[in-house]
């Protein structure tokens, strides 16, 4: 039995329109993310995967704007059912409806745990702030739950940290406050945005454990986006590879990284150290286009290795689906 | 808290004390000492003063004696509110500024509110709706009003009611409450005339609040804690009201302290333009007249006004951004 996917994006357009030019750093989006599992969404900076996470919440900031494409998130429903579709690109983004599946159904966090919470309020208000947004009840049962949520994310004397300020922790506690915010009111999808990115490595792994054992918990579906494959293969189970605006390849994790299929994947797995390894480190050849220069055809064709002139720079690759589970935009495999 | 509040207000203290020593100086500035220069002021206008009478005057303000022993027999005086003695007006100083200084209160802090009350929402609006038409017009304004010279806009003012309206807008009474005694209908009177000198003595402040507060949002808008606020699912007036809006009050709050003063010194011009019975006009008598208790006491109570303007704005400080209680403990 397969159930609808939860989230389920169809060739998302996002494009910031400046007196500069026209930048597409999402074109042509589709991936699904299905419930309780978690899709790690890969590629290099500038590749587009923030601005897919905040188009999915609609808080894209302007000049940008979704301008095609479809994102069909789940509503969960009273009584444990299937819930209801809505598609979030055709709401108004400050609308009552979005404003009530922001926050409450889909949760964000972020990379900058240094400057993710106001400076001048206490971390405490943040939080009830969203709690009581969401859920019904007073100012010092919302309390009461910081609390314990405070203390489930393994926030040191929670008692006392919820009447600080953010600069009084330090850039773990606040990410892990940061997902204790995220999951205060039990949404059923976390974007988590280059969550560990600006944390030492043994916070990284604390932070990441941390993610997957509320995962289990609250069986939420986490969609972690990231350019460390490391961390997507410790928590990923499914992979969107992403390069310039589009999903090249989607597929389970371990196909991804032991049977990829796209060049730019096989790329990118070889740029990556391995232990045990004598095998030379190969950098991917190029760099990422400017944005206001995108190659013609296959965005990826001016670095590929297996660049077939005529085609690769003339047509666009369809995302085409190979094996139950496999995707992969690519000519070799049309 | 009270640590850094009571620290405030010791400093602010020592602070009067050096205003104080400061307008001292600048009662024994002119050369010469007061007596003499009453007795040439009588003089000019034809009538002499003696000898005995010159000899008394002396006495009372301690004059041949060292100078820290005039400063301490002012202080005294000053201290029980005697400011001396106006040689223009040949009354004591605390009569001639009397109302006057209650009166410039009044207009400096109906200038300042007004300029908060348009300053705020226009610069949140210009902020937040950058480069759109509401915008432009904001700026616009706000750099006509840095512009032009407030007595300029004074003039123009005063003309144009004259033209259109047939009325005398200048002062703050209408003719029948002038010298009346304090009544309701006399506080009456001072609001219906306080608007216009406030914007005009506000309009220059305005505009330069505005842009600040343009400035910090903009700079404020682009944080992550903004992106926090959104994604929590707040609307977007409360997202903008109470976060970035709120950090962004920092520099503003910190401007009070300057602007109070601001307003009274900066609005001497203005106050002749407008006839306005302020403080400000008084002082540029003063000056010329070298009538020196009564200028000096105005400077005096300039520097308090500073002085309590800082301590305001400290405190406002404190409340606005909670991180400068953690710095100062």
């Amino acid at each position: 039995m397969t159930r609808e996917p939860l989230l389920s994006v169809r060739n998302l357009k996002t494009y910031f329109i400046q007196d500069e030019g026209l930048v597409k750093a999402v074109d042509g989006v589709s991936f699904d993310v299905a419930e309780g599992v978690t899709l790690g969404i890969v590629g290099e900076s500038g590749c587009g995967k923030s601005v897919t996470a905040r188009s999915i919440l609609r808080i894209v900031d302007r000049p940008g704007r979704i301008v095609e494409g479809e994102i069909h998130f789940r509503r969960p429903s009273a009584n444990g059912g299937p819930g209801r579709t809505v598609d979030l690109a055709t709401l108004e983004p400050n609308g009552a409806e979005m404003r009530a599946i922001r926050g409450a159904e889909i949760a964000l966090i972020f990379q900058e745990p240094m400057s993710s919470f106001s400076p001048v309020h206490t971390i405490g208000s943040q939080i009830v702030e969203a709690i009581r947004l969401h859920q019904p009840g007073g100012r010092r049962e919302a309390r009461d739950k910081t609390i314990e949520l405070l203390r489930r994310v393994g926030v040191s004397s929670p008692e006392e940290r919820v009447d600080q300020l953010s600069n009084q922790l330090s850039g773990g506690m606040r990410q892990r406050a940061m997902i204790a915010m995220a999951l205060s009111c039990h949404p059923t999808l976390l974007i988590a945005d280059e969550p560990t990115t600006a944390l030492d490595v043994t916070t990284q792994t604390q932070i990441l454990e941390l993610m997957r054992q509320l995962q289990q918990e609250d069986g939420m579906a986490i969609m972690l986006i990231t350019h460390d494959l490391g961390v997507i293969a410790t928590m990923a189970t499914d992979v969107a590879v992403m390069y310039l605006g589009r999903v090249v390849e989607q597929a389970p994790v371990d196909a991804i990284f032991h049977a990829p299929l796209h060049p730019y994947t096989r790329a990118l797995l070889r740029s990556i150290p391995r232990i045990r390894s004598r095998a030379r480190l190969v950098p991917i050849a190029g760099a990422v286009p400017h944005p206001y220069d995108r190659p013609t055809g296959c965005p990826f064709h001016p670095r590929c290795a297996e660049f077939k002139a005529g085609t690769c720079d003339r047509q666009e690759p369809r995302l085409t689906r190979i094996g139950d589970h496999h995707t992969v935009s690519c000519f070799l495999y049309e | 808290m009270l640590a850094y509040i009571g620290r405030r207000v010791l400093l602010a203290i020592f602070t009067v004390w050096a205003i104080s020593v400061l307008s001292f100086v600048i009662i024994q500035l002119p050369p010469g000492d007061y007596v003499t220069s009453y007795i040439a002021q009588m003089a000019s206008s034809g009538s002499v003063v003696s000898e005995e009478e010159a000899q008394a005057l002396r006495l009372q303000y301690g004059l041949g004696q060292p100078i820290y022993v005039q400063y301490a027999k002012w202080m005294r005086q000053v201290l029980v509110g005697n400011f001396g003695m106006s040689m223009e007006w040949r009354r004591p100083v605390t009569d001639v500024i009397g109302e006057r200084l209650w009166l410039t209160i009044a207009v400096s802090v109906a200038a300042l509110l007004l300029t908060w009350v348009l300053a705020l929402p226009i610069g949140i609006y210009s902020a937040v709706r950058q480069y759109s038409a509401g915008d432009y017009l904001a700026t616009f304004i706000g750099f006509i009003g840095l512009a032009v010279p407030n007595f300029l806009l004074a003039l123009v003012i005063l003309y144009l009611g004259f033209i259109l309206f047939n009325a005398h807008i200048g002062g703050l009474f209408s003719p029948e409450f002038q010298d009346a005694a304090w009544s309701g209908a006399r506080a009456w009177d001072l609001l219906k005339h306080l608007p216009i000198p406030a914007l005009i003595l506000g309009l220059a402040g305005t505009a330069q609040q505005i842009r600040i507060m343009r400035a910090n949002l903009l700079d404020e808008l682009r944080k992550p804690y903004v992106v926090t606020a959104r994604s929590k699912g707040l609307s977007e007036v409360r997202v903008i009201l109470r976060y970035p809006v709120r950090v962004a009050l920092n520099p503003f709050a910190s401007t009070i302290g300057y602007t109070l003063p601001y307003i009274v010194s900066g609005s001497i011009i203005v106050s002749l333009v407008l006839g306005l019975p302020t403080v400000g006009p008084l002082l540029l008598k003063a000056l010329i007249a070298q009538d020196m208790f009564l200028a000096g006491t105005i400077v005096l109570m300039l520097g308090v006004m500073t002085v309590i303007g800082t301590l305001v704005s400290d405190i406002l400080l404190v409340w606005v951004d909670p991180r400068i209680r953690l710095e100062e403990t």
